[in-house]
């Protein structure tokens, strides 16, 4: 029990009553909440000792008489107005922070985040590589201004970075952008703070704060999912960052759990039904057709209204399909052929339609 | 004056055999399902409105359950499950809370008891329409209880038994879109109707007390010779007449795009989710004050009452009543600052908001006033009051963080702002519903209650509030947000605080019950005045006749209490017009200040 609750303890945040500070705009909005938590802290104080104090004072064995009614302009005029002070200080302090924090700021960098049920996926801008480099961990370089476009696949979410201060809702069908620097190394909580169902708490991950030449690193890295630190990786092992980095996880295991979706544990070469009763072997077209398009052949117990949501070649090439992506399943699934040659040409036609 | 009620003493001291009352005035079933007497119209919402207070509270002590452990406690196995089963939590919590106990506990329970006693009147202004109200209440909460079965039967048979259109509700008691009309599986349609369905009792409720206090007011008493009571029912009645319709069609345009898939609010669809935020918000954040108004009222009437001295400042108080009313149709884009809504609407919803929290200090500065040179009976009713003073100034002081632009966005959607409304719902208004519950109970049933078992189960229920409460300031300032079924492990002490304060917060809540059915069965005899109040519903017999008055109380300053002197417990306070006035110069028994 002693150990539970000192590890408890152990694991709280380094931060007293605020996360730590990460971001030049964490810095302008801290005074703002300890004034504004300085005044609750000692108005509630205040009132609740004078409450019970008059209470004592007034009790009616001490006092059984009491006072004649009164009233006092002077004192009503007093209470309304220092109020009507403070909640002024108030309001203006947080407008001007507030425009601070929402101007845009000449040069950013830009970063999109795309929300779906339950998965975050950031792409950064085609600067490397000549290629967009996607993750689901948020990568921000140190010290230089970034603009975040928040866009939703399906429903509500909000990106919400504790450690930086900033929360913004994920509309579909609007662009909202969150404006942030950051101003400290390491890794960071984030949330998605806007509730969006079943997996709603699992859609936490990280924010990642690099120094210029590790965010290069980085985002060389992810715009080419061959390579890990430097070195090409096994195709096994690229189809499995390949999905990690599309969220694919969020929804399919590979332990055998069922998720949202099937799990891909076991599921090449299996059998499966679908939902409208027919059966079909997984292979590359039907792995090929389910990224396409999702909908076409749904598992029997999945699907609607968790729809998932297509994949474009932009997103994932029929090349990273078929080279990584299908290796990967047919390495976690024992009724994968062994040994399987390599299919010398890739899936040249799209799967026909239903 | 019916010839029905027995003949009682002129001042009513409630020595008097009661014969007949309006318990006891017809008797089986019918003689309750049919009864258009307002006293019986209030005791039938009572039972259903504190049954579902039940039913929410079950709700909230399984998902602070959940909460002991980051991850998935109830089902280990299966993640995914767990927090599909704590989503239905916490929506129906919420839901049945916000929609069939906070909304109607004081007005339907304690207005409809009251405050026709208060006018001095028969009943309120239309008697049928009263019953028909309640009975949409029930209409409205079997819909409801339609989610909560099927739900519950889709769980215990593992999914084998499926009401259709009723498993359960995981959307969030807010209803949000697209999540409510495109991607829940929950029960969407017949909770929104359930909800739509409450708002007409709400609405028609609200229209008969207006209509009563415009009507019914006997002669001599005027506007400012109101109880604040009824000035605070004025206000609240108000907001549901004006706001509740919006709730109605908004959800009736959720209802068509979920089942017609006509584009209102789902982009692809080709509408907006942030126009529902606004529709909803529009009444929802009235819909706030439609919770705390009536509790202010009754804090008012125990504050004076208790401190036997003319409650402070009370033109000051009744018109702070109609301020948040009016002034609370204008803020509720504060919901909204991270939405995405322009800056210059958020700046002007920040600053309109600010101008809520004037009025409601200068209530709390008021009250302490008129404690100030009181002579102080801490009986129960007065300990909620006292409670409800801190505990108010806390929810009150917690919204000027949320009410700030810059400061709301890392606090928005977080534990802070759980903790910033609970205060105000619970510690504000349920501490004041239970004051007051304690308060008229003696004039309800005629029975008096054990005033230390009702001290020791008050101040229990604010320990563990507090405990339960205080804590989510602190993680929600660190960052947890809210509605989260798993969360990272340093947020785990903070939940184990909270989930033992809720513990002891519900054994101060059933010592409460207890308490109150103890009396109910066996409780001594209540006088007619036990607590030396002036306002009207005293001057009549405990319980009262069928017809409220055997004869028309004569109207005076309802909170000039010189001429109640106490004879004895068993008496309680009798009127003794030779009582000598508080010596003042300039005032009298007169309401003029």
């Amino acid at each position: 029990m002693l150990m539970t609750i000192s590890n408890m303890l152990a694991a709280t945040h380094q931060g007293f009553l605020l996360p730590e500070q990460a971001s030049t705009i964490a810095r302008d909005i801290d005074p703002l909440t300890w004034f504004i938590h300085g005044i609750t802290i000692l108005f509630s104080v205040g009132i609740l000792a004078v409450t019970a104090w008059f209470a004592w004072k007034y009790r009616a064995s001490a006092h059984p008489i009491a006072d004649p009614p009164g009233h006092n302009n002077m004192l009503e005029l007093t209470w309304t107005l220092i109020p009507s002070i403070i909640v002024f200080i108030c309001f203006f302090w947080g407008f001007r922070v507030y425009m601070r924090m929402t101007t845009p700021h000449p040069g950013s960098l830009p970063i999109t985040a795309n929300a779906s049920m339950w998965a975050w996926q950031f792409e950064y801008p085609a600067a490397f590589n000549g290629l967009t480099g996607r993750g689901e961990n948020l990568y921000l370089p140190l010290n230089k201004p970034v603009e975040i476009t928040l866009n939703s696949k399906d429903v509500l979410h909000a990106l919400y970075l504790p450690a930086m201060r900033v929360k913004k809702d994920v509309v579909p069908g609007r662009f909202n952008h969150i404006q942030v620097t950051a101003t400290k190394e390491g890794e960071f909580d984030l949330y998605c703070a806007e509730y969006c169902g079943d997996s709603h708490s699992n859609m936490r991950r990280k924010a990642i704060v690099l120094n210029d030449a590790a965010f290069h690193a980085k985002m060389i890295e992810l715009t080419d999912p061959t390579v890990e630190n430097g070195k090409p990786l096994p195709p096994v092992d690229v189809g499995k960052k390949i999905a990690s980095l599309n969220g694919c996880f969020s929804c399919h295991s590979v332990d055998g759990k069922s998720g949202t979706g099937p799990t891909w544990k076991d599921m090449y070469g299996e059998s499966q039904e679908m939902a409208d009763g027919s059966k079909i072997t997984v292979d590359d077209n039907y792995i090929l057709e389910s990224i396409r398009n999702p909908q076409a052949h749904v598992v029997k117990g999945f699907g609607p209204p968790s729809a998932m949501n297509p994949f474009s070649k932009g997103q994932i090439s029929d090349e990273w399909v078929h080279k990584y992506l299908i290796a990967y399943m047919k390495s976690i699934s024992a009724h994968a052929p062994k040994e399987a040659a390599p299919a010398a040409t890739a899936p040249t036609a799209e799967p026909a339609k239903p | 004056m019916s010839s029905i009620a027995t003949p009682i003493s002129k001042h009513g001291h409630g020595n008097e055999p009661a014969a007949d009352n309006y318990l006891t005035h017809g008797r089986g079933i019918l003689s309750w399902a049919l009864t258009i007497d307002h006293k019986r119209i209030g005791l039938m919402y009572m039972v259903f409105v504190l049954l579902s207070f039940f039913i929410g509270g079950i709700f909230a002590v399984l998902l602070r359950t959940e909460l002991l452990g980051p991850g998935a406690l109830f089902i280990p196995k299966d993640e995914v499950a767990t927090w599909r089963l704590y989503n239905h939590f916490f929506t129906l919590h919420g839901a049945v809370m916000v929609f069939m106990f906070i909304i109607p506990a004081i007005p339907a329970i304690l207005g409809n008891f009251v405050l026709p006693l208060m006018l001095g009147a028969k009943d309120v202004a239309f008697p049928k329409l009263n019953l028909l109200s309640f009975y949409i209440y029930v209409l409205g909460a079997a819909f409801m209880l339609y989610v909560l079965v099927g739900g519950t039967l889709s769980v215990a048979t593992g999914g084998k038994i499926n009401l259709p259109g009723g498993f359960g509700l995981d959307t969030g008691w807010t209803f949000y879109t697209p999540y409510s009309t495109t991607a829940s599986k929950s029960g969407v349609v017949a909770a929104t109707m359930g909800a739509f369905i409450l708002g007409f009792s709400s609405i028609l409720t609200g229209l008969n007390f207006i209509a009563s206090i415009h009507m019914l007011r006997p002669k001599g008493m005027n506007w400012f010779r109101m109880p604040l009571f009824l000035w605070a029912i004025y206000s609240t009645a108000l907001i549901q007449v004006l706001a509740t319709p919006v709730l109605a069609i908004t959800l009736l345009l959720l209802t068509a795009e979920r089942t017609l898939r006509i584009g209102i609010f789902d982009p692809n669809l080709g509408g907006d989710p942030v126009l529902y935020q606004h529709f909803f918000w529009f009444y929802s954040h009235p819909a706030v004050y439609i919770m705390i108004l009536p509790g202010f009222g009754v804090i008012s009437e125990l504050i004076t009452t208790f401190s036997r001295r003319h409650v402070f400042g009370y033109q000051f108080i009744a018109i702070s009543s109609v301020a948040i009313a009016l002034l609370g149709f204008l803020v509720w884009g504060h919901h909204m600052f991270t939405s995405g809504q322009s800056d210059l609407t958020s700046a002007i919803f920040s600053l309109i908001t600010f101008s809520v929290a004037i009025p409601s200090a200068v209530k709390v500065f008021n009250w302490m006033a008129t404690l100030k040179g009181g002579s102080i009976h801490l009986n129960t009713p007065m300990i909620y009051a006292l409670c409800f003073i801190g505990l108010f100034t806390i929810g009150g002081l917690t919204g000027l963080p949320l009410a700030t632009i810059a400061s709301d966005i890392p606090l928005h959607d977080t534990y802070f702002v759980v903790a910033h409304f609970h205060y105000v719902m619970v510690g504000s208004m349920v501490f004041a519903f239970l004051g007051g519950l304690y308060y008229w109970w003696p004039k309800m049933f005629g029975k008096m209650f054990n005033d230390n078992v009702g001290r020791v189960g008050a101040i229990i229920l604010f320990v563990g509030f507090n405990v339960t409460f205080l804590s989510q300031f602190i993680m929600g300032s660190l960052g947890m947000p809210r509605r989260y079924a798993s969360y990272p492990p340093e947020f785990q002490i903070y939940h184990v605080i909270s989930t033992l304060g809720a513990y002891t917060l519900s054994i101060g809540l059933f010592i409460a019950a207890g308490n109150l059915l103890h009396a109910l069965l066996w409780g001594r005899k209540a006088p007619a005045n036990p607590w030396g109040s002036n306002t009207l519903e005293w001057h009549t017999t405990s319980p009262p006749p069928h017809d409220n008055f055997a004869v028309q109380p004569s109207v005076g300053d309802p909170y000039d209490m010189h001429n109640w002197v106490k004879k004895s417990d068993e008496e309680g306070y009798v009127l003794d017009p030779d009582a000598p006035e508080p010596t003042s110069p300039g005032h009298g028994t007169s309401v003029a200040h």
